[in-house]
């Protein structure tokens, strides 16, 4: 269970801190490796730009992705990976502020796995980042890395 | 006086068939005279002036010959019955001359006077053809004359038509303009001097192109040329300029005039001042473009606002969660470096950024209900009401709620916009009703003004009828946070779903003895 990375994309300090404390609190102690915006993340899963020379084959268990971050935002980014067959079957979770139905329609339409709702009580948030971490790394087959 | 017995001058010797008529009448006579001379003893000169009035009477009816047939009778007779003795010789020479002479001149006498009748008989006859031929020109002239007052009829008949036709024309509201086919005006009726302001007078051999603006000439040749081969022309719409200068529009028809063998002679065009149309027309088209251009405008801010929603729901989030989650971090991993009050500060924290949160997301649901469309179709609010109250009962299922919801009640209005309205009023009387150890909450339809009032009503806290008027507003409460938790939007909410659908609503209630919502919808 350890060797599985999650891959957190969010541009925003506080909800990183938070999130990462929910983890620990729900004793997930998973790698979990952070991209502050959409080029980053791209970079990091193609193992290009600033992440060159990274083995794009180690992919991580599930991508958490908030949908507004700068450059490169949530849905764009998900429409790459999807549209690359390396990427294309790689969980995707999105973990958005957004309430905004439209959002969600677009996020499955284009291959999200998940739509969770961040809420603003914290409590509520640990229990859902905990549900999360649970069902995708445990629970959850996924398909082995391609290519590798 | 004279009659004609048989045809016109016969020949003064006559025929064998008059003189045989002369001798029976001397025969007769003479006789008639013997017996009466036996009988009434006649004496020569009675008998001599009887013969004479036979002979005068032959001689004017028969004719000459006769006459002197006659006269030589009487004398014979004369002669045979009154032989004179020889006393009397003398005296019977001289009367017998006398007599003799008499008739002679009675001949001469009669003669004249027939011959006389025979010129007036000619005469007559000549007369007679005269007024045969101007009986004959008379009766030609009647029939002339009939044949003139057949012709008169017909053409007071004609008149007739054309003058009943001239009324129609004249008393037309429409420009009536009969024009050569070279443009001359050769009629025009009052309404086209309604219309264009020429009298007839003035227009009446006048070119039909002092009507026309300037450039339109090209138009009036093809319209004439168009006549030329018989076609017709309809509502053709153009500008025309009156007497004063001022230009209207009009709609006319050309139509082309016939004479009786088929030519075209003429061309008749009717015409009719649009101008107060076309403005209509054109103040519809600017209204549409406006609305238009409104309606572009309204999609745009629609979008905007959009847009900000989408913002706001997402910005101001964020950093409540922040606020929360820190709070709590510090909660948790700070707790035995806190006191109570440092925990207490704390909480108040969490609780102030959650309540914000609320606000936000009912605000945004506000305006959202505001912007969305409203799909109308068949909604049951029966089914929907048990929906919520499932709902809520799995909140709290320890509470004894009793939920009445009476069945197949429907509506027509948007299903998701409905649902909201409905959750609202139950909610509330969820919440309004969690003081009471036991409750009651009823959902139904009565008849208001005719129509159905939907209705949803609690036996919980109620509220103040004094502040009624406060229910519905935004954000505005009955009861403060610590008596019940709320926004103050829910009742904002459920109102404006309320007015989307053209409905009404309003609600009655008393302090501790519940209350009763009720709507209708269009």
């Amino acid at each position: 269970m350890n060797d599985k990375t999650i891959l957190l994309v969010e541009d925003n300090p506080d909800d990183e801190a938070l999130t990462l404390r929910a983890l620990k609190k729900s004793n997930i102690m998973n790698d979990v490796v952070v991209a502050r915006d959409g080029v980053e993340a791209l970079d990091y899963l193609f193992g290009t730009g600033a992440h060159a020379g990274r083995d794009a084959s180690d992919m991580p268990q599930v991508v958490l992705l908030d949908l507004k971050l700068p450059k490169v935002d949530g849905l764009e980014v998900l429409r790459r990976l999807r549209a690359t067959d390396r990427t294309k079957l790689l969980p995707v979770v999105i973990l958005t502020s957004s309430k905004e139905e439209q959002d969600m329609i677009t996020g499955y339409s284009l291959g999200a796995n998940s739509y969770v709702r961040k809420p603003v009580d914290f409590n509520q948030f640990a229990e859902a980042v905990r549900q999360l971490g649970l069902y995708w790394l445990v629970l959850n087959e996924s398909v082995p890395a391609f290519g590798s | 006086m004279v009659k004609d017995l048989k045809s016109p001058t016969a020949s003064p010797l006559g025929s064998f068939s008059s003189y045989l008529i002369a001798t029976l009448a001397m025969v007769v006579v003479i006789g008639g005279v013997f017996l009466a001379d036996r009988a009434l003893d006649l004496s020569i000169p009675n008998a001599g002036v009887l013969y004479l009035l036979v002979v005068i009477g032959v001689v004017l009816w028969i004719g000459t010959g006769p006459g002197l047939l006659a006269v030589g009778l009487s004398l014979v007779a004369i002669a045979v019955f009154y032989s004179p003795s020889d006393a009397d010789l003398r005296t019977f020479a001289a009367r017998y001359v006398t007599i003799f002479i008499a008739l002679v001149v009675g001949v001469v006498l009669a003669r004249s006077l027939r011959r006389n009748e025979e010129e007036l008989q000619v005469k007559n006859e000549v007369l007679r053809a005269q007024s045969e031929e101007v009986e004959a020109q008379r009766e030609e002239l009647q029939a002339q004359n009939e044949e003139l007052r057949a012709a008169g009829d017909s053409l007071a008949d004609a008149y007739h038509a054309r003058d009943q036709l001239a009324a129609i024309v004249e008393s037309s509201e429409d420009a009536i303009i009969g024009q050569g086919l070279d443009g001359t005006i050769v009629s025009w009726n009052d309404g086209a001097r309604r219309l264009y302001g020429y009298s007839a007078e003035e227009a009446v051999g006048k070119s039909i192109a002092m009507l026309i603006p300037p450039g339109g000439q090209d138009d009036l040749r093809a319209v004439l040329g168009s006549i030329r081969l018989g076609e017709h022309i309809e509502a053709y719409e153009t500008v025309r300029v009156r007497k004063d200068g001022s230009s209207i529009e009009v709609s006319l028809g050309v139509s082309p005039v016939k004479d009786a063998k088929g030519a075209i002679v003429r061309a008749s065009t009717i015409g009719r001042d649009i101008t107060t149309r076309k403005r209509a027309e054109r103040q519809v088209s600017k209204l549409n473009a406006d609305l238009e251009r409104r309606a572009l405008e309204l999609a745009a801010t629609n979008h905007e606002l959009e847009a900000f929603s989408y913002s706001v729901s997402h910005d101001l989030r964020t950093p409540l969660r922040g606020i929360d989650g820190f709070s709590q971090a510090l909660l948790e991993d700070y707790e035995d470096k806190l006191d109570a009050q440092g925990k207490n500060y704390l909480h108040r924290v969490r609780a102030a950024s959650q309540r914000m949160a609320r606000l936000i997301d009912d605000l945004l649901d506000l305006s959202r209900i505001t912007r969305t469309e409203i799909r109308n179709q068949a909604v049951d609010l029966s089914a929907i009401a048990k929906e919520i109250a499932v709902e809520l009962q799995g909140t709290e299922p320890e509470r004894q709620v009793e939920i009445v919801i009476a069945p197949n009640v429907t509506a027509s209005g948007d299903a998701r916009l409905l649902r909201i309205a409905l959750g609202n009023l139950l909610h509330n009387a969820w919440k309004f009703t969690g003081k009471h150890s036991t409750s009651r909450i009823e959902f139904g339809v009565a008849e208001q003004d005719g129509g159905p009032a939907y209705y949803v009503r609690d036996d919980g806290a109620g509220f103040d009828v004094a502040y009624a008027g406060k229910l519905f507003g935004a954000f505005q409460r009955l009861h403060g946070a610590t008596e019940f938790p709320g926004t103050g939007i829910g009742l904002a909410t459920f109102q404006r779903i309320i007015h989307r659908h053209g409905g009404r609503a309003w609600a009655e209630g008393a302090v501790e003895q519940g209350a009763t919502f009720y709507f209708t919808l269009k």
